[in-house]
């Protein structure tokens, strides 16, 4: 780009070229989708293996989450070299995750001290639910929203169980709701990696 | 209609175009800054730290992983200087 | 690679650089008249239901809350007119629209499983956590301390009703409310004239 003094009118056509160029980046590699999405399938279908009683579990496998957390913050790292800019969008998502995440331990902690059983699983989908939709719909990304929706409409259906398959109903959602997208995700990142690429 | 004088400092194309993009990120990297407006490193370094004298940015280097890093972000000054840039550009297109 | 050029008229780069303005100056005006309005119309139902339950004995005092979903209609309405005259579109308010949304759908999914489950026992620390997430969210967004100290007393609130008996878990609402949406509602009011 020249040093040269611009009109009024090439001023203008420049700044909303630049915020239009800013606003279409973005870089989402699907990987905590699908992070995520695998560890609750596998928690929750080896808790009904547990609970149906096909094979004792030496520990709850719910402590799989804590290796998946570190893994988390493990990728958070090393792909921050790679975001080249951090946007109002990323914010937005790290707040509704937040959330999500402060209300999970908060509905798993005081429902184990209250003992409330497999109402647990219904709120949970419902919970899986909240930041999926809108996660969706901040980046009008329709897997997400679509995965959002089919959460809830587990959680409704799991109404109808309440027994221990509901726990392969919360496996389902989590594949539906973070893995099939992630996998979306994941392959449109290549595909981005390669025009990139292409282009230079 | 009374014209508003335009600040000298953003009536430059690659400073205005490094400010354009700042205004709609929280914060950028310098190979972003550069992809985006197709400036070379050198003249891209030149106006940002213009732009720092100015107290328009902040920057901040930073090491990930032993991968050097510039991180660039607009200041409420910064913020404040382009809308008044803007508001300047409208009297002059009668807008 | 050439740049690609977009076609925009002046006017519509305009709004697209004065959104981005507001975005960046993360100035976002909030009125706090809605807060008020469910903050006060919900304490009127806890209080009425507590009373109703724990002096008079009236096991119909429940009709009380169908008080919200004529407010709520009005509030549709109230809404879906004021869109019509609001020229910028903030990508913070589109968010914060997001977060109600999906909020009013985590009540009706809630109170459905209520009625299946027949939980109780657990139903009013559930709804405190849903209260919970969108304050704490809009909080955030606004940047308005009041709001976050809001959600979060809301879901400390909620572990404590765990251990409180049925009747008068409906006060612990009754003060999460105040705390959430009836303080902070009267601040913003302030900050809102002080502003305009």
């Amino acid at each position: 780009m020249e040093q040269q003094i611009l009109s009024e009118k090439e001023s203008l056509v420049l700044i909303s070229n630049m915020i239009s160029k800013a606003k279409n980046y973005y870089y989402e590699s699907g990987l905590s989708a699908l992070l995520w999405g695998f560890t609750n399938l596998i928690c929750f279908t080896l808790a009904y293996f547990d609970a149906v009683k096909w094979f004792a579990f030496p520990f709850n496998p719910f402590y799989l989450m804590g290796i998946t957390f570190i893994l988390q913050i493990y990728f958070d790292r090393k792909e921050k070299i790679f975001r080249k800019a951090v946007t109002y969008k990323d914010e937005a998502h790290t707040y509704v995750w937040t959330a999500f995440a402060i209300s999970v331990l908060i509905l798993t902690i005081g429902g184990g001290i209250a003992n409330i059983g497999y109402i647990v699983l219904p709120v949970l989908l419902l919970l899986f639910g909240i930041p999926t939709f809108i996660s969706g719909c901040i980046s009008r990304f329709r897997p997400f929203i679509l995965g959002g929706i089919a959460c809830w409409i587990l959680c409704i259906i799991s109404l109808f169980y309440q027994t221990y398959t509901t726990y392969l109903l919360v496996a389902l959602g989590a594949g539906l709701a973070w893995i099939i997208p992630g996998f979306i995700l994941r392959k449109r990142f290549y595909k981005n990696i390669a025009n990139q690429h292409n282009a230079v | 209609m009374q014209f508003k004088e335009l600040d000298p400092i953003l009536h430059s194309q690659l400073r205005l175009a490094v400010m354009s993009l700042l205004i709609s990120v929280k914060e950028a990297e310098f190979s972003f800054l550069k992809e985006q407006t197709n400036a070379t490193s050198g003249n891209l370094s030149v106006q940002i730290s213009k732009l720092k004298e100015a107290g328009y940015i902040d920057i901040t280097k930073q090491f990930n992983n032993n991968y050097p890093q510039t991180i660039c972000k607009i200041t409420p000054a910064g913020i404040e200087a382009f809308e008044n840039y803007v508001k300047a550009l409208q009297t002059y297109m009668n807008l | 690679m050439p740049n690609a050029e977009i076609k925009m008229t002046e006017k519509e780069s305009l709004e697209l650089i004065t959104s981005m303005i507001n975005q960046a100056k993360e100035k976002v005006s909030e009125s706090g008249t809605l807060y008020l309005l469910w903050g006060w119309l919900i304490l009127f139902c806890c209080i009425v239901q507590f009373v109703g339950l724990t002096f008079f004995n009236y096991p119909n005092v429940y009709w009380v809350w169908t008080l919200t979903w004529v407010v709520l209609i009005i509030q549709a309405f109230y809404l879906l007119n004021k869109r019509k005259r609001r020229r910028v579109k903030t990508y913070m308010r589109e968010l914060n629209g997001y977060i109600w949304l999906v909020f009013f759908i985590s009540l009706m999914l809630l109170f459905f499983i209520n009625w299946h489950f027949n939980a109780y026992k657990i139903f009013n620390p559930l709804l405190l956590v849903l209260y919970g997430m969108p304050t704490f969210l809009s909080g955030i967004i606004l940047k308005f301390r009041p709001l976050i100290i809001g959600g979060i007393c809301c879901w400390i609130l909620a572990v404590v009703a765990v251990f409180i008996p049925l009747d008068y878990q409906v006060l612990l609402i009754a003060v999460a409310i105040v705390s959430a949406w009836i303080i902070p509602g009267y601040i913003l009011k302030k900050n809102f004239k002080k502003e305009n």
